[in-house]
């Protein structure tokens, strides 16, 4: 590769030339610049059909189920899962397929366990359906409390890597482009709501699975479509040779490797922004047909993901011109599908990716934004502090207020935190999920014995413990704090935080021997009707 | 009222049962791909030239690799199976309950 690729990635290099050509690569921004006017176009649509508060939050549910098959599998397919992915392919070779699985399979048990119920119970968000029958105000606050700690923090690792990434792309400085992302997350999410943010969603899905499977196929056509030379390619050019096709790449305990399965598995199910995909829909049987269909995009992705990888390590990985002076990797590890595109298609398929991968962080944004905005003016503005009494058109006034100030103070914390570890706010963020989100959600879906006091408890443990183990583990204690020796030595708390959640849920409802907990038990058989067929219509 | 109404219907038997096979199908799906995610991470911890076995002499690739896919490939069809099964078969007698999945009342 020549010094102009280089510049073509946007990094300030060393030699004069390569910094005039720096912020010009036309094909990305002209690509970036139809895909921001087209989806201002959708916005401008959604915004005309957006009058009631569930046209806001869940787009009216008038969402298909092929659609919102699309727009889940955009959610899930985030920049972190497409380039962190495929970056670990890049470096740890075998293990990164323990995520590819575990993300697919992650959704499966959200198809089994969580979907049609949970569309059933809610409205527009999952608070709703544990707010049916354990006691409204504490669990709402709860359920307000876990939607906040998972959305703030993954918004402010969007931010952050959205920054970094167009820095690199586009040559725009860090703060600009963080400002840029924000303004356009804003705007889609506050006048388009839920309608705007599915269809951008929409969009970047159908360009995300086109791009990935353009890369995976050009892998394997510079290879001839013979996997293995493409394999033994891979070997000879890593540095950690014929290891990258065996497993211990990233892992060689069983306590982690059991952590990143469950925040996978659970984490998934608990993320808000999509549980809120769930409500899009006119009903279970469109939501079971939506997880269907994501499941099958999630699943082609992930595989064509890991071939990603494993092609940036035969093409990119010796290859000078895509490493600084000191031989780092150019835009760290999470850029090799970026520089693989370089090769695969010249500049203009650069271009498509670049455009594809900003595309991918302004959508998955714009949910995390509608879902942290659904809580705090559903859950706790209409719902804790007017007790269900609030007007329509003030709740949807709250909602669009809230978008604003939840953006400008995550845009805020991105610009303060430019140095953030973002994978790291990733691990927590999935641990939350599923350390309290999940078990609230889970247990009062399909545990007759639940109680409100079990699920404060269990929801209150879970996050303690969570946010703890993270603290102390090597990847803040010693990465972030500077100490030696970490306190608890690995990198997800998921399987001691999940497990002390369920077992503080179970043992606080067990004991509970309060009135509240009678009203809890008692409102389980119509509510598991409720949740198998649906609504009932008449009286 | 609604409640009322749901709470008779949760001792209807016809309702029992549909929930109990629905549950069984459920769990043991799940139970299936999570448990063959498992089996694939702990082959991986503790018997990992298993996995680094060549699928062919001469080849770099093991069988770890082809296994993945090949669990991305169930997923994705016992996931589909259960859509199109739930939507054929439980819709019917979702149906004779005399519910169905009919879009809800406006809220």
């Amino acid at each position: 590769m020549s010094r102009r690729s280089l510049a073509l990635v946007g990094l300030p290099i060393t030699t004069p030339v390569s910094a005039a050509a720096s912020s010009s690569n036309p094909a990305a921004i002209s690509m970036f610049l139809g895909f921001v006017v087209l989806t201002l176009g959708i916005t401008w649509w959604a915004a005309r059909r957006t009058r009631s508060t569930t046209d806001f939050y869940a787009a009216g549910n008038r969402i298909g189920g092929f659609q919102n098959g699309l727009a889940i599998a955009g959610d899930f397919m985030s920049a972190a899962t497409f380039l962190g992915i495929s970056g670990l392919a890049f470096i740890a070779g075998f293990d990164a397929l323990l995520f590819s699985i575990g993300g697919t399979v992650g959704w499966a048990v959200i198809l089994f366990l969580v979907a049609e119920r949970l569309r059933n119970l809610g409205r527009y968000t999952f608070a709703d359906a544990v707010a049916l029958r354990l006691d409204r105000v504490p669990v709402r606050a709860l359920a307000a409390l876990g939607t906040l700690a998972v959305a703030i923090p993954y918004l402010l690792a969007q931010l952050v890597g959205a920054g970094a990434l167009v820095q690199a792309l586009f040559g725009v400085p860090y703060a600009a482009a963080v400002v840029l992302v924000g303004v356009l997350m804003t705007l889609y999410v506050s006048f388009g709501g839920m309608i705007a943010t599915t269809w951008v969603q929409i969009v970047k899905a159908v360009l995300l699975l086109t791009g990935g499977t353009i890369l995976g196929f050009g892998v394997l056509l510079q290879f001839g479509f013979d996997f293995g030379a493409l394999a033994a390619a891979a070997v000879e050019a890593h540095p950690r040779g014929i290891a990258i096709m065996a497993p211990g790449g990233l892992y060689r305990d069983p306590i982690s490797v059991l952590s990143v399965a469950l925040a996978f598995v659970c984490g998934t199910a608990g993320l808000p922004h999509i549980l809120m995909r769930f409500f899009t829909v006119p009903d279970a049987r469109q939501a079971r047909r939506s997880v269907g269909y994501a499941i099958g995009f999630i699943g082609y992705f992930m595989g064509m993901i890991f071939l990603v990888g494993l092609g940036a390590v035969a093409l990119i990985g010796t290859d000078p011109g895509f490493r600084d002076a000191d031989g780092a990797l150019i835009g760290g590890s999470n850029l090799v599908a970026v520089h693989l595109s370089q090769v695969i298609g010249g500049d203009y398929f650069l271009g498509f990716i670049s455009a594809v991968a900003f595309a991918t962080i302004l959508a998955v944004v714009s949910g995390i934004t509608l879902s942290a905005a659904s809580t705090i003016s559903h859950d706790l503005y209409a719902n804790v502090f007017r007790h269900g009494r609030s007007s329509e058109a003030g709740e949807l006034r709250v909602s669009r207020i809230t978008t604003i100030l939840i953006s400008a103070v995550a845009i805020g914390l991105s610009l303060a935190l430019e140095r953030v570890n973002v994978g790291v706010i990733a691990t927590f963020v999935l641990a939350i999920a599923a350390s309290v989100n999940f078990p609230v959600l889970m247990l009062a879906m399909y545990w007759r014995g639940f109680t409100t006091r079990g699920a404060l408890a269990g929801g209150a443990v879970g996050l303690i413990t969570a946010l703890v183990l993270t603290v102390l583990s090597p990847t803040v204690w010693v990465a972030v704090l500077g100490f030696d020796e970490p306190i608890y030595p690995y990198a997800f708390p998921t399987v001691f935080s999940v497990a002390a959640a369920f077992a503080c849920a179970w043992l606080f409802s067990v004991t509970d021997r309060s009135a509240r907990a009678g009203i809890d038990r008692a409102a389980f058989d119509p509510l598991l009707v409720r949740s198998e067929l649906g609504r009932r219509s008449g009286p | 009222m609604i409640a009322e109404r749901d709470r008779e219907q949760s001792r209807d038997p016809a309702f029992i049962s549909l929930l109990r096979r629905r549950q069984r199908v459920r769990f043991a799906v799940a139970g299936l791909l999570v448990g063959l995610y498992l089996a694939f991470a702990l082959v991986a911890l503790y018997r990992p030239q298993w996995f680094s076995t060549p699928v062919a002499a001469g080849s770099v690739v093991g069988w770890g690799l082809p296994l993945a896919y090949l669990i991305i490939a169930v997923s994705i069809v016992a996931c589909g199976a259960y859509v199109h099964w739930a939507n054929v078969r439980f819709e019917a007698e979702e149906r004779r309950l005399g519910r169905g999945s009919e879009p809800e009342p406006p809220a």
